[in-house]
């Protein structure tokens, strides 16, 4: 198809006529910018195919606002080498007119065969419709849809089978589809369609299957029971009456009783052996009595021998005694002596030791008293010094009151005589040498001065006197006063019984110079007495009182002896000359109370009264010795005696008349009760070995087992009884069941469950086999129905997309794409999945390839994209020029574009619509 | 000279479960039925005493109510009637005899030998030697003890017993509850009247398995008889006379389909079945459509006179001809589905060509029913 004129008339913003002529037959581009027209013409063309004339739907034709346009379409074509013109106009002038050629066609038929030719449907009401805009719908791409094509795919469908069908030269299965969908149906009664899983009847047979299996399991396994029990009750009938034929508790019962008289038999013999046993001990014991008896005669003789060797054995102990006894006394009485004598030299030795401290004491005693002696007589001489000194102190003693005052009036009387002076008229004199002259009494030197404070009278040694009076009141007041004081001082000076002042202080300098001498004469006396010259005196008379007690002590200690005078002298003299006591016993080397045995010094304390100790220890082992042997003595002598007395008592018992009758007696009756002994031994012997033999313990055991046994066979039997009773009602409850009936008519239902279950089975996989044979067979047949569409699919999405693969779906819709990028792996996603720009790209190649297939079945193609491809790189854009060049080449392209340089390299000029404006007609 | 009715095997309360529901009632039901026919016949021959040896029961527990039937069928005949238990209820402590007995529904003269030993009838002239089973399954001869036991002179020593004769039977068969073949001449029997086979069958001139009166099951082996034996007098050979009282004719058929005249074969003895009969067909071979058709429709027109007609079809498979395909005017893939099932048929496993054969089948018959419809 191709369009080589379209105009346009009362048409939107085309008030006035708008025309394009020499269409292309190839690519035309339309350019103009926004709202200059394009959709005008865009919607004019679909509006001269798609609308009926009479609609009254397409009042947007109209200029806005004029409701009195009758909007007009004139288009001319060529359809397979057919001229075609049509005129169509709207609303106000409602007509249709198409040239076929040199027919003419008008309105509805017009229309009719447009849309037959074309490929799309009329609306029979209103605006037209995308549904039924069939080929033209998919080939004329309106703005801002570009991207989209399932559903303008699906409104051409039927063309596009139609052109694929011709072009495979083969009529498809009509039936095909259908038969799929009653077997798919068919199998979806029996199998779930996502699942596959049994499903209505086919589900209910197994489920009943499964429900009769475990019925007849169930069945079976209480038919068995029931046949078990069935055998049991035979077995155990049988044993019932074996028993009650042979009744073998009857016989236990005997063979009880049998062994019970066997048993009672033996107590009878127990009881008896009892008695023997009884008689055997009393005899034992006897026996054993009578031979004490015998034993006690014997012991009396042992005894009698015994006693007499004690008789004699107490006489020789005495003799022993005896023989000990003096030596004893001897060495006792040895011992006394030495410890006396070791007494002695122990109270020697203590005088020694006194007599040692007493001569120590006694010269302490006397040195203390000679320091004594000598403290006295410095104190003495010092208290002698001091009576003189306070005898020069009296002499001297001033007043100190006294002696103040005096030294007062001294003070005032000199002031008065200062304050005279004061007052006085001087008087200098120089005179002559040899010139005498005297003031008053006094003779005066050469050359001098006088103060006058009384009236004097200058004698001047033959020249006369001359009267000097000198002036002012107060000379007469203070000369009274002078008088007054030197009375006073005379007064006190008599008192004190000094001459003068100086007189006084010198007495006074004296006292204090003895007072100090005092103190140090005090001090030496206090130091020598401390406590007084009295005290030492009493201290003295003391110690001298001791030394002549201590002396005639010592006399005493010395007593009566040759040296007594030496140590009399020797102790006067000790008082003296400190003469140790020592000295004293040296000079007196044999005492008379020394140890006999031994001469020499006497021993040390210590050592004396170690000995004395030994001495004393000695005496106590001699007294010990002595008194043992007095008492051994008295000792024999005492068992003498007594073994006298016992020998006579047990010689007494011997020599009885009767004791040998009584022997003879106890000897006869011992051989009679041996025999009894010896006959009951035998008869317990005899009975016990009798017992033995008879084995009680089993018989015992016999009667409790047969005992038992026959209770067993009874209860046995009674149980068996029961048994039967209880089985029997068992199995007859259980036989009104039909159990076997039951299970023939589950094993029926079962056979039955089974055949229909194999039927339903084999149906199911006969119709899964069908189902995806022709399944498998309608794709197969798809494919190849869709080769032709895919061949051309494919042609152009290689030069979009090298190496891509894309697929057409049940629709022919472009499906999954499948592309190779570079440095990556493929991958596949659907057309719904890509972007917004290769969907655009993705949708126009498919639209080229659905033109060439259509062109390819005869059908007219024209292709008008409505500002396409607004979204696509620069480099998309480049290779969907190529493809749409190279489309050009089969099918008359119209696009509309806003952007006319970008189009510049399609080879075509751009045509401007204010170009194609036409002045008025 | 005494004339008996021998019978055994009656199975009653047999289920029949490989039967659909519609066919296993009355085919159950007859097993009661033909005791009636029994008795009418024992009347009618007025024969001293009817035998019933072994397997009267199907089962050892039985329903009462079919226990009181079977009782109430003997009413035709006054007997007497003696009964061995058999292997299917043997003489157990408790068993359906027990039970009946329990519910006093055994008529008088219902003479049940539940123990062995002897019964002697003087009144008809015959002493009856019995080897009940008194377990269900033994490996001794039970009728060894007949050749010691005693009768009266003068009167026929008739036995019964139920097992298998040694090395007569079908090996297996004979496994359990064995019976000497030689035992009635051993035992001095004028006649022993077996049961457990169930077909009538003759060991030797004294020796028969009567079978069972009323058939179930398709071996062919001449089920559905009782015997009249007549003994003129001790140690006549007895005269045998069997008397069909069965009602159901059960056939067992092979029918191989390779060609179109081994449908015709088919046809006519389809066209040949009659309401007795039960009829199991083992199918095998192939169709094409129109054979296929009309062997199912000859099968549907027999199987609606017949008793009961089982077919199998696991190795019959419908196999459409090139025509037929084009007859069915299949366009686009349908067809080629339906050759990918024909050669599936031909080149599968034997699982995979059944389920094949039935793929083919249901789609065969979908588009034969499109077409039908449409035209």
């Amino acid at each position: 198809m191709k369009i080589t004129r379209l105009r346009l008339e009362q048409v939107r913003q085309f008030r006035r006529p708008l025309e394009l002529r020499d269409i292309d037959a190839g690519i035309n581009l339309i350019s103009g910018p926004n709202e200059a027209g394009k959709s005008t013409m865009v919607r004019a063309i679909r509006a001269a195919f798609f609308e009926k004339h009479r609609s009254m739907s397409v009042a947007d034709l109209q200029p806005f606002g004029d409701s009195a346009a009758a909007p007009s379409i004139e288009l001319d074509f060529h359809v397979a080498g057919i001229r075609y013109q049509l005129k169509k106009s709207f609303l106000q002038k409602k007509r249709a007119d198409l040239m076929v050629g040199t027919d003419r066609l008008s309105n509805d038929d017009a229309e009719t065969h447009l849309a037959e030719l074309l490929g799309f449907a009329m609306s029979s009401r209103g605006a037209s419709k995308a549904e039924q805009w069939g080929i033209p719908g998919l080939l004329w791409i309106e703005q801002g849809s570009g991207h989209e094509i399932h559903g303008a795919v699906g409104n051409a469908s039927d063309h596009l089978r139609n052109a694929l069908n011709s072009s495979l030269g083969e009529v498809t299965s009509t039936d095909g589809d259908d038969v799929l969908d009653l077997l798919k149906a068919e199998r979806e009664l029996l199998l779930t369609a996502s699942t596959s899983r049994p499903t209505g009847v086919y589900k209910e047979v197994i489920e009943a299957m499964a429900g009769q299996q475990e019925r007849l399991v169930a069945l079976r396994q209480k038919i068995d029971d029931y046949r078990e029990q069935v055998d049991r009750l035979g077995v155990v009938q049988a044993e019932l009456a074996a028993d009650d034929a042979a009744r073998p508790w009857e016989a236990f019962e005997a063979q009880r009783q049998q062994a019970q008289a066997m048993l009672d038999g033996l107590a009878v013999a127990g009881r008896a052996l009892d008695a023997d046993r009884q008689a055997l001990l009393q005899v034992e014991q006897k026996l054993q009595w009578l031979g004490e008896q015998a034993r006690g005669f014997e012991q009396q003789s042992q005894q009698a021998l015994q006693r007499r060797a004690e008789v004699e054995a107490a006489n020789a102990a005495v003799v022993n005694a005896q023989e000990r006894l003096a030596p004893s006394r001897t060495r006792l009485q040895a011992a006394e002596a030495a410890l006396d004598d070791a007494q002695l030299i122990v109270a020697a030795a203590r005088a020694e030791l006194l007599r040692g401290t007493m001569a120590t004491q006694l010269a302490d005693w006397r040195s203390r008293h000679d320091a004594v002696e000598r403290a006295l007589a410095q104190a003495r001489a010092h208290d002698a010094e001091l009576a003189e000194l306070r005898k020069v102190s009296i002499a001297n003693q001033v007043d100190a009151v006294d002696l103040g005052n005096l030294q007062k009036i001294a003070a005032a009387l000199r002031e008065l005589e200062i304050r005279q002076q004061a007052v006085a008229t001087r008087l200098s004199f120089v005179f002559e040498a040899g010139v005498k002259a005297f003031l008053d009494d006094e003779s005066l030197e050469t050359n001098g001065e006088r103060l006058l404070s009384k009236p004097g009278e200058l004698t001047i040694a033959g020249v006369g006197r001359l009267r000097i009076e000198p002036g002012g009141e107060d000379l007469g007041a203070m000369t009274s006063q002078k008088s007054r004081l030197e009375a006073d001082r005379s007064l006190l000076l008599a008192k004190m019984g000094v001459a003068d002042l100086a007189q006084a202080q010198g007495r006074q300098a004296v006292s204090q110079s003895v007072e100090q001498d005092m103190r140090r004469v005090q001090a030496l006396s206090t130091q020598a007495a401390p406590k007084g010259v009295q005290a030492l005196r009493l201290e003295s008379v003391e110690l001298q009182a001791r030394i002549e007690a201590l002396i005639v002590q010592q006399r005493t200690i010395e007593g009566p002896a040759d040296g007594g005078t030496q140590v009399d002298a020797d102790t006067s003299m000790d008082l003296f000359g400190f003469a140790s006591p020592v000295h004293a016993a040296e000079a007196s080397p044999d005492r008379s109370w020394t140890a006999p045995s031994e001469s020499g010094p006497t021993p040390s304390l210590p050592e004396a009264e170690r000995a004395s100790t030994f001495a004393a220890s000695q005496l106590k082992t001699a007294q010990a010795a002595a008194q043992d042997a007095q008492s051994s003595w008295v000792a024999a002598r005492s068992r003498i005696a007594h073994a006298q007395a016992e020998w006579q008592a047990i010689d007494a018992i011997l020599n009885l008349p009767e004791r040998l009758d009584r022997i003879g007696a106890n000897r006869a009756e011992q051989a009679m009760t041996v025999q009894q002994r010896d006959q009951l031994h035998a008869a317990v012997a005899a009975r016990e070995a009798e017992l033995v033999a008879s084995q009680p313990s089993l018989l015992r055991q016999d009667v409790d087992r047969l005992g038992r046994s026959a209770e067993q066979a009874l209860s046995a039997q009674s149980r068996r009884r029961e048994e039967v009773l209880r089985l029997q009602s068992r199995l007859e409850e259980a036989g009104a069941q039909g159990l076997e009936d039951a299970l023939a008519e589950a094993e029926a239902q079962a056979e039955r469950s089974k055949r229909r279950h194999a039927e339903l089975t084999l149906r199911a996989q006969a119709l899964t086999l069908l189902v995806s044979l022709l399944e498998d067979k309608r794709r197969a047949l798809t494919r190849r129905l869709q080769a032709p569409l895919q061949k051309h699919l494919d042609r152009h999405l290689q030069l979009l997309f090298p190496q891509a693969q894309v697929t057409l779906d049940e629709h022919l819709s472009p499906g999954l794409l499948t592309r190779g990028l570079p440095g990556r792996e493929s991958e596949t996603g659907d057309f719904h999945s890509l972007s917004f720009g290769a969907r655009e790209q993705m949708a126009l190649i498919s639209r080229l390839a659905y033109a060439d297939l259509l062109k390819e079945a005869g059908r007219p193609t024209l292709l008008i994209l409505d500002d396409a491809l607004v979204h696509s790189d620069a480099t998309r854009l480049g290779q969907m020029k190529r493809i749409l060049f190279d489309a050009a080449t089969r099918h008359q392209v119209l696009l509309f574009t806003c952007h006319p340089d970008q189009w510049r390299d399609l080879g075509v000029p751009a045509r401007s619509i204010d170009s194609m404006r036409v002045g008025p007609a | 000279m005494p004339r008996f009715l021998h019978t055994a095997d009656w199975q009653i309360g047999r289920q029949y479960g490989q039967f659909p529901p519609d066919d296993a009632v009355p085919l159950a039901e007859e097993r009661i039925t033909v005791v009636q026919r029994i008795a009418a016949l024992a009347t009618e021959r007025r024969v001293d005493a009817v035998l019933v040896a072994g397997d009267v029961f199907d089962t050892q527990t039985v329903d009462d109510r079919v226990q009181r039937r079977l009782f109430n069928a003997l009413a035709a005949y006054r007997g007497p009637w003696l009964m061995i238990p058999g292997n299917h209820y043997a003489a157990l402590a408790e068993s359906v005899w027990t039970r009946a007995r329990r519910l006093g529904c055994i008529p008088p003269d219902v003479h049940l030998l539940d123990k062995p030993g002897v019964i002697e009838m003087p009144s008809i002239g015959t002493a009856f030697l019995a080897a009940p089973l008194t377990q269900r399954h033994t490996y001794t001869d039970l009728t060894t003890d007949f050749d010691r036991w005693p009768s009266a002179d003068g009167l026929l020593r008739v036995g019964l017993a139920h097992g298998s004769v040694q090395g007569v039977l079908a090996d297996g068969i004979d496994a359990t509850n064995p019976i000497h073949p030689d035992r009635a001449r051993s035992a001095r029997l004028d006649y022993l009247a077996l049961g457990d086979w169930h077909g009538m069958k003759r060991i030797d001139d004294r020796t028969w398995y009567s079978g069972t009166p009323e058939p179930d099951r398709f071996r062919n082996n001449e089920a559905g008889m009782v015997l009249e034996v007549q003994i003129d007098t001790p140690g006549h050979t007895p005269v045998i006379t069997p008397h069909a009282v069965g009602r159901f004719d059960w056939q067992s058929w092979q029918a191989d389909i390779r060609v179109s005249s081994d449908v015709d074969a088919l046809a006519e003895r389809l066209a040949a079945v009659l309401p007795r009969d039960v009829v199991h067909l083992d199918l095998s071979g192939r169709a094409d459509m129109a054979e296929h058709a009309r062997i199912e429709r000859l099968l549907s027109e027999a199987a609606g006179r017949a008793r009961s007609l089982q077919v199998d079809r696991a190795a019959f498979r419908l196999m459409p001809t090139e025509a037929d395909i084009a007859a069915l005017q299949l366009d686009g893939y349908l067809g080629e589905v339906l050759v990918d099932l024909r050669s599936r048929q031909n080149n599968a496993s034997v699982d995979d060509a059944e389920i094949a054969g039935a793929a083919l089948t249901v789609l065969a018959g979908l588009l034969a029913d499109r077409r039908a419809a449409a035209s």
